[in-house]
């Protein structure tokens, strides 16, 4: 999972640095879109809920008992409480839960949904088109840490509201790590035109020609 | 990420950036009672506005082992509904210590979508079997009415396919029957409804219990759909080959 470092007022960047990985317990993580303090409280109170429920009951707190309390709490506030979270996590205890790795989303609504792969916020429509494009089942951790970085480096190539630098957690059956902040290149400089806008002779291929012949019967002056 | 509350009422067109804009399912679900249980087929479509955030989404919740709800409306509000109705159904269960019957779970649903019917955008359709009355299918629209149906189609895309089923519909139609005709329509649905599409998923709820398949559009037995050819539409000089398709 990852997230840009952009905090956004109107259109003033208002924090460069911000983590919107949310840590919820050591094998649930919690990215968030939307409104900054909410989020901050909804994520607050899951990490607070799922630790309590690891004390009461010795045992790890599971992703979707994560996923309920979100979505039960945000439903709840019918959309105003304005979280948007991507929800994951990889099951620590073999045995208990057999099930492998977690991704969900819940939206602000209350909505639920669990996927593959997915992207949420306001740079996710560029960044889902990285996925939809790349993503294949059963890819190694660097495979998928890498296309995870670069869906959102065209999450952050193609939206206002996101940039400056990412970072990634990548969660593990043994241990969990955290990369970043990492900065693209684009964000260090301004970027150089990629192309000239007068395009060279032959740029167009030419797939079919015909020649239609007309016999000219009458001419026009056009030349004011 | 936006730390301005007033920001997230505004939608901004521009950046595609909708935030109060609810996810919702765009749906078709077509369902037909036959002797001995239930069919049900629902496209695959999740929408938020003209973005579509899941392609490949389950719209038939299992409520117990031989009762299903098909949802449409706002996917949040269905989903909870669906929840609140399975948490009160297997506390009855319990309480009772028999299953309950399709009809007393059409009964929660009417009291919870009538009771918020002012705030709730969720439509359903209740399909499955009980060893009292056998396969029914009940279909409750937006103000928590409760009607039994032979067939229905319910969703955005069920205008388009309710004269197909009206026309495919006769007295005691087999399973299979009934699986082709509810598979038929959703492709239907599905080709000509915007928000409708992806994969089609049918079920069949009989005495057994509930089985779940999956059409996809890039395998066999998706339903095709052969629409009439276009007129050549260019200058007779440009050469055009007619569609096939």
């Amino acid at each position: 999972m990852g997230a840009d470092t952009r905090a956004t007022a109107g259109n003033i960047i208002a924090d460069k640095n911000i983590v919107k990985v949310h840590k919820l317990t050591d094998s649930i993580y919690a990215c968030g879109a939307g409104t900054a303090a909410d989020l901050d409280q909804v994520t607050n109170m899951l990490a607070g809920n799922m630790r309590l429920m690891e004390l009461n009951t010795g045992r790890k707190a599971r992703v979707i008992t994560a996923l309920r309390h979100a979505k039960q709490h945000l439903f709840q506030y019918q959309g105003y409480i304005g979280a948007y979270l991507l929800i994951g996590n990889v099951v620590r205890e073999s045995g208990v839960d057999p099930t492998g790795p977690h991704l969900y989303m819940c939206s602000a609504n209350g909505t639920t949904m669990a996927f593959p792969y997915t992207s949420q916020g306001s740079g996710s429509y560029a960044a889902i088109t990285v996925l939809e494009r790349d993503y294949k089942p059963n890819m190694t951790k660097e495979e998928a840490a890498d296309l995870c970085s670069r869906a959102l480096m065209a999450g952050m190539h193609g939206d206002n509201m996101s940039g400056n630098s990412f970072r990634l957690v990548i969660i593990e059956p043994k241990q969990t790590e955290n990369r970043g902040p990492i900065v693209p290149d684009f964000c260090k400089l301004t970027e150089s035109k990629d192309l000239e806008y007068k395009f060279k002779p032959g740029s167009t291929k030419v797939l079919k020609q015909k020649t239609i012949k007309y016999e000219v019967i009458e001419s026009m002056d056009v030349s004011h | 990420m936006d730390t301005m509350r007033k920001d997230m009422r505004e939608a901004i067109p521009a950046l595609g950036f909708y935030p109060h804009e609810n996810i919702s399912t765009g749906t078709t679900l077509i369902s037909m009672e036959f002797d001995g249980g239930v069919v049900v087929g629902t496209d695959s479509r999740t929408s938020s506005g003209s973005f579509i955030s899941s392609r490949a989404t389950n719209k038939i919740t299992p409520l117990t082992d031989n009762i299903v709800v098909c949802r449409s409306g706002s996917a949040a509000d269905t989903q909870a509904i669906a929840d609140i109705v399975k948490y009160h159904t297997e506390a009855h269960t319990v309480v009772e210590n028999k299953p309950l019957t399709v009809y007393r779970i059409t009964q929660i649903f009417r009291r919870f979508l009538y009771e918020y019917r002012d705030s709730l955008s969720a439509s359903v359709l209740v399909a499955g079997w009980d060893k009292e009355n056998g396969g029914q299918l009940y279909a409750i629209p937006l103000g928590g009415f409760v009607t039994r149906q032979r067939s229905t189609a319910s969703g955005s895309g069920s205008t388009f396919v309710q004269g197909f089923l009206d026309s495919k519909w006769k007295p005691n139609l087999t399973r299979d029957e009934c699986k082709e005709i509810v598979k038929m329509a959703v492709g239907l649905a599905v080709f000509r409804d915007g928000s409708s599409g992806g994969v089609v998923r049918l079920s069949v709820i009989d005495a057994k219990g509930t089985t779940l398949e999956l059409f996809r559009p890039d395998k066999p037995n998706f339903p095709t759909v052969k629409a009439p050819l276009p007129h050549l539409s260019l200058p007779p000089h440009i050469d055009q080959e007619p569609d096939e398709n």
